[in-house]
């Protein structure tokens, strides 16, 4: 592209961007927007051909009939105790494996490193079986344990973190054992707090990647009041009969809305973790 | 040299912060995890740690709308002599649809937690048996002489007989029935519903009323009905004589007798006189209620709620038999419904228990509400008997046609019904087909056969595990 | 080095490895081998009991009309779902390039529905796709088409759930290939201008080569997605009508755990882990291959 003097690219590849970006982003947004229209609408006006971009008459009630409908607190609540049981145990076994296989030389160092990697390739739905007959003979179907154990280690947290230990220069490790510091305290007072924009990274990628999962929390929960929220969400999907659009749309809302809200928040820390997940595998 | 070691210090806090956030977060949620799922083991089917001594006795069941409340009505009543007398209260426990709750049994089961008491639909029988993991209700009941089996039709017993043994207590008990709209059948100078498939053909013309919009039949495109059509031809579904002398290994349905109800279905919606509304069950009643259908097949279970809600007379006739292969007054119908088992893996003491309940839905006071309430029908002789004799069934005569169409069933393999641990598949495999037929793809041959070749290596797979 | 510290590096070592490493045991390696044993196994009703039935089960899918069914399903889901998602994700890359006002208002749009779940973007997204009141066939109807009937026609639901399934992916690779574009040397770019190539000459012969790794990474992703859906589908068609979204892990959920045949869903993982194995173990050694030649 051309470039101005600002290092910018010319004033108008600028504006002609902008004005064809207008139109997929209108319609990437449009659903998002639509959920909330139809959400404020009168039962009727759902259904109304040709449909309303916006409510006439904006109303609660779809809201108040959405959280007498399913217990909504209790899903995010559900959601909210597996996305951070998996994202602590996670963090922790990744940090402790990552640091081993970057700062300490080991017979066989290469052969677990080989390891990892391969067990990024591993596609999950060769684990569903066995670990879901493991939970029925353990009795921990419908618990919480269930939605938090299968992932409580993660071969891409050992590999992200130890691409980034290893790129931590020596000498603050050897000024450690000068101060006489165990491994342990170097790897919590030292190389963690360093790391620190790839550990939380890690962790809000680990987060928002448990708090999405959809078929394993589908298949280990039986019980409405074990749910998560987007097993529950689904619940309001029912093909045969006419379903309140209205009520249907307002849940949604309300259980997409911390998704979005942590997504705005954590933007940045998220693409990063997102990347090196794909870094990972590009090798 | 002190400011630069407090703003490192102060740095390293800052750096430390989300991450110890999130770790103390994540800490206090696992205390946390541990107490909630102990609150909510009230809502949950299943709980964590071993099986603990049973509080009440726990009866998981499928049934929905007004029949769980007369369900829910009947435990209410138990349990309230329950307290005063000493016994255990029973515990309802909604587990979705017939093919959730057999799969969430089969979970418990395979878990160690059984609930006591389970109500599975029929066609898990074979499932049941061949699991080992029930007590068989004749040895629940033990020489119990009070618990009236001898009162029990044995057309229904039947069913859930095995090898000899009586396995589950019938409870819901169905049979397919013609429902006609009193109006069209005054319209076409008839008074009761044709009794043969090709009367109702000949009548349909008349029957339908296709300028008001009216059908001649609706049904639901269910294998139940298809099941029905074999036994009325004495045909068979599987081969060990549907699955009783032994574990069958071929299905058998794809002949003559099989496509005659296909082909009838065929030529009815080719001349606009069937209305397809798939398998579902509630469509068809919705359009028969609506004056949408002169006709109507489907379950007695909806003989009250029918009557009651109709705009207009409802007549109720017997499930059609072929003209020419005998008569509607000796013909089998398979019985549809549910049955209620007892689970191994609880304490005898709580099966003792489980067992007076079971005891008390067997009991005629509780048969006869059931009957009267729903429309499943009772199986007792003496509730038919004491109907009969109040007059009942002369102010309900829509709701005494099941049962005589019961009563009358003879003997034979065809009538009892298939037994097969495969059912549910079966069942697949025959309404893909119907709907392959229906939609013109293939003639009916073609398509059943595909289904009995699917349904026979369905069959063998199963009888290689046992 | 002393003989000690190193027999006590390599035992600090495994100390620290074992917590990730017992628990990758238990819950990936054991169960992914096992899954392996469970295919050749079916079980007694109601109980753990293993029956070996050899290749019965394979040969019941090799056979299968169902699963077929389910395998094309898949293939169309992937041959719908790729393009779309790599060439809009590409022209939505390369608009953003060019450094657009509100840059960062248009890039959260695109991105946010990588944050949210498959599950929520279906949700999003049933009400539009309703035949009578769904917005999708209003805007249809004013271009004087009339819409089908999304979710329960077989010949349009594939589309559907691509739709919805690019909605949602698009952002993941616009990240990747906006940060490729960024890389690509500006001095060459601008020699071509000089040279008088116009921007679509400039585009094709300098832009498009540089990015190419991020092309094949962004493609070969997206397939392996593709395979790997689920979520947009239960909630969605349930697989339906007539199985046309039925794709393979879709089959693998309902063998398994709607008709608790877990050992034919084993022998379906185990299939779907070959395929999917298969694809990133290429995309792996293709990717380090680019990285080993000198561009």
């Amino acid at each position: 592209m051309r470039k101005g003097t600002n290092g910018l690219p010319v004033f108008s590849s600028r504006l002609l961007a902008t004005c064809l970006l207008l139109v997929p982003a209108v319609l990437h947004g449009f659903p998002i927007f639509y959920m909330l229209s139809v959400s404020f609408k009168e039962a009727a006006e759902a259904y109304k051909f040709p449909p309303s971009l916006l409510p006439s008459h904006p109303v609660l009630t779809n809201y108040s009939d959405a959280l007498n409908a399913a217990p909504l607190w209790q899903f995010m609540l559900n959601s909210l105790i597996a996305a951070l049981g998996i994202t602590a145990i996670q963090m922790l076994t990744s940090i402790l494996a990552a640091y081993a296989l970057a700062r300490i030389e080991f017979k066989g160092r290469k052969i677990v490193l080989g390891f990892v990697v391969a067990m990024l390739m591993v596609p999950s739905e060769i684990t569903i079986v066995p670990n879901y007959l493991m939970m029925v003979r353990t009795g921990l179907i419908d618990t919480h344990l269930a939605l938090i154990a299968p992932f409580s280690a993660s071969a891409f947290g050992i590999f992200l973190l130890y691409q980034f230990f290893s790129g931590v220069p020596r000498e603050l490790e050897e000024a450690a054992i000068v101060d006489g510091a165990s491994r342990m305290r170097f790897l919590f007072q030292i190389l963690v707090p360093v790391s620190m924009p790839a550990i939380v990274a890690f962790g809000v990628f680990a987060f928002v990647s448990a708090w999405n999962q959809y078929l394993w929390p589908l298949v280990v929960t039986q019980s409405t009041a074990m749910r998560t929220v987007q097993v529950g969400v689904g619940m309001f999907r029912s093909e045969q009969e006419a379903t309140s659009w209205g009520m249907v749309m307002a849940a949604t809302s309300i259980l997409v809305l911390p998704s979005i809200a942590l997504f705005i928040a954590t933007q940045k820390q998220f693409v990063r973790g997102l990347v090196s997940s794909g870094a990972g595998v590009k090798g | 040299m002190k400011m630069k070691k407090k703003m490192k210090k102060k740095k390293k806090i800052k750096r430390w912060m989300p991450f110890s956030l999130i770790l103390a977060g994540a800490m206090t949620m696992i205390p946390m995890s541990a107490c909630t799922s102990g609150k909510n083991s009230a809502g949950r089917v299943f709980g964590s740690g071993k099986i603990k001594k049973a509080k009440a006795i726990e009866f998981w069941h499928s049934m929905s709308g007004d029949k769980s409340q007369v369900l829910n009505d009947l435990v209410d009543d138990y349990n309230k002599d329950a307290t005063a007398t000493g016994r255990l209260p029973v515990k309802l426990q909604f587990t979705g649809t017939y093919t959730d709750g057999i799969n969430k049994l089969r979970l418990a089961v395979m878990a160690n937690r059984p609930p006591h008491l389970a109500q599975i639909y029929e066609i898990g029988t074979q499932q049941l048996v061949d699991s080992g993991a029930v007590i068989p209700l004749e040895e629940l009941i033990a020489g119990d002489s009070d618990f009236g089996l001898e009162q029990m039709l044995p057309q229904v017993l039947q069913y859930y007989t095995v090898r000899g043994k009586l396995y589950s207590l019938p409870f819901a008990t169905s049979n397919p029935v013609i429902y006609a709209n009193g109006n069209a059948l005054e319209a076409a100078g008839m008074t009761t519903p044709p009794d043969t498939f090709e009367g109702l053909e000949e009548a349909c013309p008349k029957l339908a009323d296709l300028i008001k919009g009216r059908t001649c039949l609706t049904l639901p495109l269910t294998s139940w009905l298809f099941e029905q059509s074999l036994a009325r031809q004495g045909a068979l579904l599987v081969d060990k004589e549907n699955g009783r002398i032994g574990v069958s290994g071929e299905a058998i349905y794809a002949g003559a007798e099989g496509r005659f109800f296909f082909d009838f279905l065929r030529r009815l919606s080719d001349a606009g006189m069937f209305a397809n509304t798939g398998r579902s069950w509630d469509p068809p009643v919705e359009n028969f209620m609506a004056g949408r259908s002169a006709l109507l097949v489907t379950s007695t279970s909806d003989v009250f709620v029918l009557g009651q809600r109709a705009k207009f007379p409802v007549v109720v006739g017997r499930f059609p038999v072929r003209a020419n292969l005998g008569s509607v007054i000796s013909s089998g119908t398979i019985l549809g419904g549910n049955s209620i088992w007892a689970m191994k893996g609880r304490a005898d003491g709580e099966m003792k228990q489980a067992y007076q309940f079971v005891k008390y839905l067997a009991s005629a006071p509780v048969q006869r509400r059931w009957h009267v309430n729903t429309g499943y029908f009772p199986i007792r002789k003496d509730v038919i008997g004491a109907l009969e004799a109040e007059g009942f069934y002369t102010a309900n005569p829509n709701a005494r046609v099941a049962v005589d169409q019961l009563l009358a069933a003879p003997d034979s393999a065809a009538a009892k019904g298939a037994l097969a641990g495969v059912f549910p598949e079966l069942r697949e495999h025959v309404e893909n087909a119907m709907e392959e037929a229906l939609a013109g793809k293939d003639g009916s041959g073609p398509s059943l056969e595909r289904a009995q070749a699917k349904s026979s290596r369905a069959l063998q797979r199963y009888r290689k595990l046992l | 080095m002393s003989e000690n510290s190193t027999s006590d590096a390599t035992r600090s070592a495994w100390l620290f490895l074992a917590p990730a490493l017992i628990l990758m045991f238990i819950f990936t390696v054991a169960p992914a081998m096992f899954s392996l044993l469970l295919s050749f196994h079916d079980f007694k009703p109601f109980s753990f009991t293993l029956v070996p039935v050899g290749l019965d089960q394979y040969m019941e899918l090799a056979g299968s009309e169902d699963y077929r069914t389910s395998l094309m399903a898949t293939l169309r889901f992937a041959a719908l779902v790729v393009p779309g998602a790599v060439l809009g994700s590409l022209a939505v890359a390369v608009l953003l390039d060019q450094m657009p006002f509100f840059r960062s208002i248009f890039r959260t749009i695109f991105l946010i529905p990588v944050g949210i779940s498959p599950a929520m973007a279906a949700m999003l997204w049933v009400f539009l796709f309703n035949p009578t009141s769904g917005f999708l066939n209003y805007l249809l109807s004013t271009a004087g088409i009339a819409g089908p009937a999304w979710l329960s026609d077989p010949d349009w639901a594939p589309f559907a759930v691509s739709l919805t399934t690019v909605w949602k992916e698009v952002g993941f690779n616009i990240i990747f290939l906006m940060a490729a574009l960024a890389q690509v040397p500006v001095e060459l770019q601008e020699a071509a201008w000089m040279d008088g190539a116009n921007s679509f000459r400039r585009f094709w012969h300098i832009t498009l080569p540089s990015i190419s790794p991020a092309m094949f990474f962004v493609t070969v992703v997206s397939v392996i997605h593709a395979f790997e859906s689920f979520g947009q589908i239960h909630i969605l068609t349930r697989g339906g009508p007539a199985g046309s979204t039925g794709v393979l892990v879709y089959q693998l959920f309902r063998d398994g755990f709607e008709n608790s045949r877990l050992g034919l869903a084993a022998a379906e993982a185990v299939i779907l882990f070959v395929i999917i194995g298969g694809v990133t173990l290429v995309q792996f050694m293709v990717a380090r291959y680019l990285k080993g030649s000198p561009q």
